[in-house]
């Protein structure tokens, strides 16, 4: 009874100091060990996957081409070399080698780490839309925190200039999560889009997170909460990009400065 | 001491196809979950001392827990399964108790035996699971039946693995026959 009690608090420490995200010395071991032969079993299970892939990238080319020839067309080329210069976000491209999505706290494992440049704090996208934040780095490999994870909170905003509220996903399925804390005066109608506010510095603002699925609104508060349709696809999320800020150092140390 | 080795030959065997291939065995949004592993714990000798299916099963779910990031909950899962397997092969133990160093297996103990046995280990593993992972009161009778139905669909996975490679019925009599020309 004693062991039984001893293996269990030992396991549930475990837990509870892996509960918020998988950290530490152990699941780095971990990711070393899983990742060369789960690179290769998860190769052959997303062979399904390269058409609708295909699809994407055509479209992606298809959106960059029109934006390029809209570009000249309207004379902005100067205004958009301009911003381009300015620029400070970097992508990283990456493949998910390991996930799951069918827990209550789920992971993602991407093959770029540390020597690729990635780093923990850094954002990942999906086809355009955010999807993670990295949490642990191994030379090669990368264990991100995805939306679909009861423990994290994102930050985002009602359409381009709308409220700032609070995601969290409720652990209902992995295309929705809610967005809480919205005044009852905001107006919301279902389709509009959510984006991210740049506050936190892991991406940019305005970056697509998903659109307005359903409001719901209770008499007993003065929020509502809105049901947020997700843009990233986690039953088939492959391909994804690590977004870096070259600024965010500087910016970050602009913050440490501030009087308290 | 063969049947120990035997033993936990087949528990390292079961926990390297769990981690490998089933793994990848989550259906129906987390409801139906393999373990394959279980089945190593179940064919355990079922006269080992008490101690030692706890410190099985909570080692066999942390290596586990090491290798597929699950941070704990395969052990927490693993140590409740080895805590109760004493108890529940005691229910099914026969009045006159198994042989020493005895496995449970169809050919000797009959499917109700084996099926029963499966299904209290492996219950008694996922609703930990189940429960642990959810980390909320609230969701304890949703894990009881993610745990039921995930039990369901291991023990039909173990009872084809019992049926292809388990024990097979020894052969009566000679096998030189009485009669060299037939």
């Amino acid at each position: 009874m004693v062991l039984f009690v001893l293996l269990e608090i030992i396991a549930l420490s475990w837990i509870a100091s892996t509960h918020a995200y998988p950290q530490g010395r152990i699941t780095s071991i971990g990711m070393k060990m899983s990742s060369s032969w789960t690179e290769t079993l998860g190769r052959m299970m997303y062979l399904k996957d390269l058409k609708t892939t295909n699809v994407n990238l055509l479209r992606e080319n298809a959106r960059l081409r029109t934006a390029h020839l809209n570009s000249q067309k309207t004379g902005l080329i100067d205004t958009l070399n301009v911003t381009l210069n300015q620029e400070v976000w970097k992508s990283i491209p990456a493949e998910i080698i390991r996930y799951s999505s069918d827990f209550k706290n789920n992971i993602l494992v991407a093959n770029r780490g540390r020597s690729s440049g990635i780093m923990p704090g850094m954002g990942m996208l999906d086809h355009g839309n955010i999807a993670g934040l990295v949490t642990e780095v191994t030379e090669h490999e990368s264990l991100v925190l995805p939306i679909i994870h009861l423990n994290t909170q994102w930050s985002v905003r009602l359409g381009n200039d709308g409220a700032i509220g609070r995601m969290v996903w409720s652990g209902q399925g992995t295309e929705y999560a809610t967005l809480k804390d919205i005044p009852l005066t905001e107006l919301i109608i279902p389709g509009d889009p959510i984006v991210t506010t740049g506050f936190q510095g892991t991406f940019p603002s305005g970056l697509e997170v998903g659109k307005v699925e359903e409001v719901l609104v209770t008499q007993a508060d003065k929020f509502q909460s809105v049901t947020v349709k997700l843009g990233a696809n986690y039953k088939h999320i492959h391909y994804v990009e690590f977004l870096t800020n070259a600024r965010s150092g500087i910016i970050d140390s602009l913050i440490t400065l501030a009087p308290e | 001491m063969n049947a120990m080795i035997r033993a936990i030959g087949l528990l390292a065997l079961t926990w390297f196809l769990q981690v490998m291939v089933f793994r990848f065995g989550i259906f129906s949004n987390g409801w139906l979950v393999i373990c394959f592993h279980i089945y190593g714990l179940i064919l355990l000798p079922l006269d080992l001392p008490k101690a030692s299916y706890l410190i099985i099963g909570a080692a066999t779910g942390a290596f586990l827990d090491v290798v597929i990031l699950t941070g704990g909950l395969h052990m927490a899962a693993g140590t409740f399964a080895g805590f109760m397997i004493p108890r529940w092969s005691e229910l099914i133990t026969p009045r006159d108790g198994f042989i020493k160093g005895h496995s449970i297996n169809v050919n000797d103990d009959g499917w109700g035996r084996f099926i029963g046995l499966s299904i209290l280990i492996t219950l008694s593993y996922m609703f930990v699971l189940f429960a642990v992972e959810g980390f909320k009161w609230s969701l304890i009778p949703s894990a009881f039946a993610k745990a039921l139905c995930s039990s369901v669909l291991n023990v039909i996975l173990f009872s084809i693995a019992q049926g292809l490679f388990g024990q097979k019925p020894k052969t009566k009599g000679p096998k030189v026959s009485a009669y060299p020309w037939s």
